[in-house]
């Protein structure tokens, strides 16, 4: 079964998220594994993604 | 109408009326801002500029609809208009309410995990205004830029009063330059995805795309170089301060 391409932009978008969450999370001197950080990532990322119209595409 | 003529210089008593209005508001101005630049006046350029702009309409004997018509519409005014929002929000307590409630943000629970912490709060407000794509950057910049610096600063009253950095090489004050620079550089780049004109959508229109459709593209790497100009700082500073 094909995954859906908003789907995919989606698993895109969020791992793009993890990275600039992690990165930016040692950045201000935390740990790679903090929750904060991969969290921050992902929202922001889920944020963008519904707003430019993750669900209608 | 020949070289000759067009040439020929029309003594000032002969120009039309339009014109000799035009002149001497045309003077009026350079002479201000000249004496301004010379004399230096304890007063700020803005009062300098709106009181220039009530003369030369009494002069121009225009009405504030013809001004509002011929207003020079460019992007810089939306920086202004950030700035006078940015300003109006610090007079009404905005910035004060907008880290009271991160603060709270940070601090919530589940089951006992705190989610998203300080760093996590940190990093959605260092790319708020990709999420809210503005067509000119400066809008959120500068209307947030005063909510960063005192988010920061409370970051670094946290790290100070508590439990430290994770990253012993790092000294605590790394944690504003990084989070402001991440925050100036997704700023100054979020007029590219925004949809509702920015220079994304000028490059989509000269591309013949559909408007919008670069967004989601632009966004990501925006978010990349927003991680990666925190660290880049981070490094930097904390070079400096070792």
């Amino acid at each position: 079964m094909a995954i859906p391409s908003n789907l995919m932009l989606l698993i895109f978008m969020l791992s793009i998220g993890v990275f600039s969450g992690v990165i930016m999370s040692i950045s201000l001197g935390r740990k790679v594994t903090d929750r904060g950080g991969v969290l921050g990532g992902l929202l922001v990322a889920f944020l963008m993604w519904v707003l430019t119209g993750g669900f209608s595409y | 109408m020949s070289e000759e003529s067009a040439a020929k210089p029309v003594p000032f008593r002969e120009l039309d009326d339009r014109l000799k209005r035009g002149y001497i508001s045309l003077i009026i101005f350079l002479a201000v801002l000249s004496t301004a630049l010379i004399v230096k006046p304890p007063i700020p350029i803005q009062t300098i500029l709106i009181s220039l702009a009530l003369i030369v309409m009494i002069i121009g004997n225009s009405k504030i609809q013809d001004l509002l018509a011929g207003v020079i519409l460019h992007p810089i005014m939306a920086m202004i208009a950030g700035f006078l929002a940015a300003g109006a929000m610090d007079l009404a307590g905005g910035f004060d309410a907008l880290l009271h409630g991160l603060n709270l943000l940070a601090k919530v629970e589940i089951g006992g995990f705190v989610i998203l912490g300080y760093i996590g709060v940190a990093i959605i407000l260092a790319n708020i205004p990709t999420i809210m794509p503005m067509p000119c950057g400066r809008i959120l910049a500068v209307a947030l830029l005063p909510g960063v610096v005192k988010y920061g600063n409370a970051m670094v009253a946290v790290v100070e009063a508590g439990e430290g950095m994770w990253i012993s090489s790092f000294p605590p004050e790394i944690i504003l330059p990084a989070l402001m620079g991440a925050f100036i550089v997704n700023a100054a780049a979020s007029c590219g995805p925004s949809p509702l004109g920015g220079v994304g959508g000028i490059g989509e229109g000269n591309l013949g795309v559909k408007i919008g459709s670069s967004g989601l593209a632009q966004q990501a790497g925006i978010m990349m170089a927003t991680g990666l100009t925190a660290i880049i700082i981070s490094f930097i500073v904390s070079a400096t301060f070792a």
